[in-house]
């Protein structure tokens, strides 16, 4: 009953914040520019959130918090919608979708997929959000009471799950983390004001762009490795509301994987490094496993939507859990997320709950919102986002570059912003030929400096011993989950090339 | 423990994790990969592309900048339309001048003379 009612009241609190003109607004334009930016070929949410934080400086806290928070939400999904229709996945988290996804289009039911999907998402996201609702009040109050040698460990934890769990090797993942900690290094030592590879270079001095780096490795990295090649652009289908409503039999095979999915995803999302897009993997696979029909896997089996695609959004919804209570981010996004927190001067942490309860709350029920927004803005306006598909790439791609230079430069009308653009964009492209992942950089970038400086408080109040690390039970338990951790990954890595 | 002691560990932490991609990569010379697409025209124009808008921006300002860009950049790609071109950065200019300028309030010039 207690629950209860507490629950009553933050939904109130949240209600009360994310229901003005300006915040619906600013939720909307959210979800439609990250569906706009998602839908376009090789654009995943991750450069969607990277090219729309400039924007939101601009804008007040909450407001922008909860337009990233719709940006992520329709990059997702627009993604999605790119790899039902043109069997090309938008980004590596919809890979899955392709799978199933593009036969049904070829069979003439991408209409019925676009629907399925859409169902899908929003059951998984209702999941994840209720799960967040549940369990983040709960961390948080566990979470206070944390010191410098539990956050230490686990971001440590974080970031080695986060490098490992990747598509490729995983030391490569773990040198690409270490990398990204040595490049947070740069400029003023946080402890003793001591200037660290600066060069002599006074722009540094304040330590390299997170939003250049993070446009440079994705946004302009892919388009170098995409402009010049060949693309599928054709979708010639129509898609009136009745070519989208699914059969009987359509609902009765996908309600089983959606339910199995959410909460496969709900779990993994919670848990640092694994992002939706990994679970959705595993999902499709339990769902081909115990089918009846496992041989229509692959050739348009609605199953192999609805499972996938409601695991992927449980997963978005609960990877806020970490981040918004701990200050500790799962992936890169959440990452981008917890920049975004710092950029408006809140410290993330368990404080950001108890002490703006406000923008929490308001940011939950802007995620029901923006979902709403979602399904209306994809079941009757699924024309629009087709025909958008179809814009050749020569009149696209010079339109993300000149966004990414002016965002760059927006963040401190700084010339100096843009080269560092122009120098991570070719060391991504480098890294994509070398098969480097970008994403551990990227985290390792943004969680060097915290992780720095809890990690010389924790010595510094233990008088220089290590051992502090250990008899902490949380930090020990922490310290073993990661050598964990990277120890199977390790085998999982050796076993898949011996064979 | 000062200043030094995190970047130096890191070193030391990212030259043991080199020689150990290095060795593995000479233990396993039978994988073959597929090159990745590679594409010269696109490398060349595109950071051109960023250093031209650089340049350009805050001395002439941004839609001078942005029909530098669009210029530079439609080179990555086989024929070049000059009509389409200009075109596409009219429409650019006006959209950015919209959005950043006008929608956001940015100190940022359309032009400077």
């Amino acid at each position: 009953m207690d629950l209860l009612s507490s629950f009553q009241s933050h939904l109130a609190i949240g209600w009360h914040e994310a229901f003005t003109l300006s915040n619906l607004w600013y939720c909307f334009v959210g979800v439609f520019l990250g569906c706009l930016v998602g839908v376009l070929p090789g654009l995943g949410s991750l450069i969607a959130i990277s090219l729309l934080l400039p924007i939101t400086f601009h804008l007040p806290t909450s407001g922008a918090l909860i337009m990233l928070a719709g940006v992520y939400f329709g990059a997702d999904y627009g993604g999605g919608t790119c790899s039902i229709l043109l069997g090309v996945p938008g980004h590596p988290g919809c890979a899955v979708v392709v799978l199933d996804g593009y036969p049904m289009t070829k069979q003439g039911r991408g209409g019925v997929a676009l629907f399925m999907k859409c169902v899908a998402s929003f059951w998984g996201s209702a999941v994840g959000i209720i799960m967040l609702m549940l369990f983040a009040p709960w961390l948080t109050e566990f979470a206070i009471r944390f010191g410098a040698v539990e956050y230490c460990s686990l971001m440590l934890l974080g970031l080695m799950a986060a490098s490992t769990v990747g598509q490729g090797s995983p030391i490569k993942g773990v040198a690409m983390m270490v990398v990204g900690l040595i490049l947070g290094t740069v400029g003023t030592d946080i402890n003793g004001g001591i200037m660290r590879f600066d060069f002599g270079v006074p722009e540094l001095s304040d330590g390299l762009g997170l939003i250049s780096i993070a446009m440079g490795l994705f946004a302009v990295a892919e388009v170098i490795k995409s402009a010049g090649s060949t693309r599928v652009t054709s979708v010639t289908q129509k898609f009136g509301l009745k070519d989208q409503l699914p059969t009987r039999s359509d609902w009765k095979r996908s309600i089983g994987p959606m339910l199995r999915g959410s909460g496969l995803g709900a779990f993994f999302g919670a848990l640092p490094g694994t992002s939706g897009g990994t679970a959705s993997f595993l999902a499709y696979a339990i769902e081909k496993r115990i089918s009846k029909h496992p041989e229509q896997f692959g050739k348009g089996a609605i199953e192999g939507i609805a499972s996938p695609e409601a695991c992927n959004n449980a997963g978005v919804g609960t990877a806020f859990i970490p981040t918004l209570t701990l200050g500790i981010p799962g992936d890169a996004i959440m990452a981008l997320m917890l920049a975004a927190l710092v950029i408006q001067g809140i410290q993330p942490g368990p404080e950001v709950m108890t002490g703006h309860p406000e923008l929490f709350w308001g940011l939950i029920v802007s995620f029901w919102i923006g979902n709403i927004f979602l399904v209306v803005l994809n079941i009757p306006l699924i024309g629009m986002w087709i025909r958008l598909l179809q814009i050749p790439y020569p009149l696209l791609f010079p339109g993300i570059i000149l966004f990414t230079c002016i965002g760059v430069y927006s963040t401190q009308n700084n010339i100096f912003d843009i080269w560092t653009l122009l120098i991570f964009g070719l060391v991504g492209y480098g890294m994509m030929l070398l098969r480097l992942e970008p994403v551990p950089l990227l985290l390792g970038f943004i969680l060097g400096e915290p992780f720095e400086e809890n990690f010389r408080r924790a010595l510094l109040l233990s008088r220089g011993d290590f051992s502090v690390f250990i008899t902490h039970p949380i930090s020990a338990a922490a310290l073993a989950l990661a050598t964990g951790v990277l120890a199977w990954s390790l085998l999982a890595y050796v076993r898949k090339r011996s064979k | 423990m000062g200043a030094g002691f995190f970047p130096v560990t890191l070193g030391w932490l990212l030259v043991a994790l080199g020689l150990i991609v290095l060795l593995l990569a000479f233990r396993n010379t039978v994988q073959v990969l597929t090159p990745p697409p590679f594409a010269l025209r696109a490398i060349v124009a595109v950071p051109c592309a960023i250093l031209v808008f650089s340049l350009v921006v805050d001395r002439f300002g941004l839609v001078p900048a942005t029909f530098a860009l669009t210029l530079v950049a439609v080179l990555a790609e086989k024929p070049f339309k000059l009509r389409r071109t200009l075109m596409l950065a009219a429409s650019l200019s006006l959209i950015s001048w919209l959005i950043f300028i006008v929608g956001l309030n940015m100190t940022l010039a359309a032009f400077i003379f």
